[in-house]
């Protein structure tokens, strides 16, 4: 058994190229672009990275972001290369294999990155209409029409709403929360005022999402150097600690087997809090991967801080917002920071863990939760995270 | 020495026999051939015993709603929207996502019964 809040790892350098709605340049460019301001940020040389990392959005072809952006960048004494096919839960799980590999000696600093270019001239849409596989039929869903991640997210969503009993407005309180937090970030890219009024304004998407439920895709690049806990202090000043550590695989097979967790996500939270000897209790803020406003609710859940089918009632009162008593998404999350896959709430516990959150800054960082999310609700990966060499 | 894959060969039925069910008018769903256990769309082996011979079996088309989503959008080409995709739990037991008739509407309640139309080899819940 760990002993209670034993860092594993510690994130020493945050970096992102420019984000924007507008084309700004490929992947691979922005990929560049971050890893170079993460090294910079941490203050290690270029020679002293010895691991890349790379994440790609499994919307895209491999060639997007290949292993030759170890050339790109001219790492050239690289002792760990790899791509993660995690999905949504990939960059997380980026930051886990860079702590173990750091652990076991082979690698010294890791470098991991996450960059996607989804947002064309004509729209930004196009990167959501690509069927989820739920069915168990190859080329089933686009046969009944089910396309996009949103269709298959927002069948869960249903059916989670009708277990409960509850009406949509559950979800419409999620993107308030975000909202709120997004107004006090001048990172985030939605800033205008959202009532639950303005909410229910907002056009469908798939019923029971609107607009409003959807992340907001933007073009960009986020990358953390990660490196081994008793070295993170010489290295930077603000060093984020990783504590526990958890992924859990299983996807979202409704409700018909009582006790069973509903989806990974379970699992994923208590390998992690079981490695940080801490409980939910011990959270004192979240950073959910929330492409769809209803994944909020359920990692509330899923998770362990809410009991099942609590998460809208909590959410609703006010207690994930700002001057709440557990923060989520406290840069405005997917909903209204801005969609940069696992890299928006990995980003945002960097960011908090080091006091730079300006307006949006919490009081107690100490324990975040941080999670991943891919597939349709299939791949999970968390992580708990402070600023502290061991929970406080 | 003997061959160590011999044994594994698949023999779970290809989900071209379920759209070939459909072309003849047959919703077809699976069970184990050795247990009889009704398996979700997609096993490729038993969850109760392990085998992995499966077949497909006709099922009565009675299903009732676990959750539904009305696009209003199309993203196909042909279909306008509004259109309704359902999730339907069949009374023989497995999962099954289908196009969902949105005339019925006021009957989109959880656990609402509703019959499968096969015409045409395309699948609708009315």
């Amino acid at each position: 058994m760990a002993s209670r809040g034993k860092a594993r790892g510690a994130i020493v350098g945050l970096g992102q190229s420019a984000l924007s709605r507008k084309p700004i340049g490929t992947a691979r460019q922005l990929a560049v672009a971050a890893v170079r301001a993460a090294i910079a940020d941490s203050g290690l040389k270029h020679g002293e990275i010895d691991g890349l990392l790379i994440n790609r959005s499994p919307l895209v072809p491999h060639d997007v972001l290949p292993l030759k952006l170890q050339d790109d960048l001219q790492l050239t004494k690289l002792r760990l290369l790899t791509s993660i096919e995690g999905e949504g839960s990939s960059a997380v799980q980026m930051i886990q294999y860079a702590a173990l590999a750091i652990e076991a000696g082979m690698a010294t600093n890791v470098v991991c990155v996450f960059s996607d270019d989804p947002v064309g001239v004509a729209t930004g849409g196009q990167a959501f209409s690509p069927c989820l596989e739920i069915s168990g039929i190859p080329g089933w869903e686009a046969r009944c029409g089910l396309h996009g991640a949103a269709g298959a997210y927002a069948l869960a969503a249903r059916e989670y709403l009708w277990h409960y009993g509850l009406d949509d407005d559950a979800l419409g309180w999620v993107a308030v929360s975000d909202r709120a937090w997004a107004q006090r970030n001048p990172d985030a890219f939605l800033h205008k005022p959202l009532t639950i009024d303005d909410y229910r304004q907002s056009p469908w998407v798939v019923e029971p999402f609107r607009v409003l439920d959807c992340a907001y895709p933007v073009n960009g690049a986020i990358a953390v150097v990660v490196s081994a806990a008793g070295a993170a202090a010489n290295i930077s000043e603000r060093p984020v600690y990783l504590y526990g550590m958890g992924q859990g695989h299983r996807g979202f097979l409704g409700f018909a087997t009582p006790g069973e967790p509903l989806t990974g996500a379970a699992i994923a939270g208590r390998g992690a809090f079981a490695m940080a000897g801490a409980s939910p209790a011990d959270v004192t803020a979240c950073q959910f991967y929330e492409a769809f406003s209803f994944t909020t609710l359920l990692a509330l859940e899923e998770y362990g801080l809410c009991g099942p089918g609590e998460a809208a009632a909590f959410v609703r009162s006010g207690h994930t917002a700002p001057d709440g008593r557990l923060p989520c998404n406290t840069g405005g999350g997917h909903l209204s920071g801005f969609y940069l896959q696992g890299m928006t709430p990995v980003a945002e516990a960097v960011i908090q863990a080091r006091r730079q959150g300006g307006p949006r800054q919490l009081e107690n960082p100490d324990l975040m939760l941080v999670t991943g999310n891919g597939g349709r609700l299939d791949y999970h990966a968390a992580l708990l995270v402070g600023p502290a060499p061991s929970i406080a | 020495m003997k061959d160590v894959n011999q044994d594994v060969t698949p023999e779970a039925p290809v989900d071209d026999d379920f759209l070939a069910g459909l072309e003849r008018g047959e919703l077809l769903y699976p069970r184990c051939a050795d247990c009889n256990a009704a398996l979700p769309f997609g096993a490729a082996s038993c969850l109760h015993c392990g085998s992995a011979h499966l077949k497909w079996v006709a099922s009565a088309g009675e299903g009732s709603l676990q959750s539904y989503v009305i696009y209003h959008r199309s993203y196909v080409p042909g279909v306008e929207a509004p259109y309704a995709v359902g999730l339907f739990q069949l009374e023989e037991g497995p999962r099954l996502l289908a196009r969902l008739d949105l005339s019925g509407q006021d009957r989109f309640v959880r656990g609402g019964e509703f019959a499968a139309r096969v015409q045409d080899g395309q699948l609708t819940f009315g």
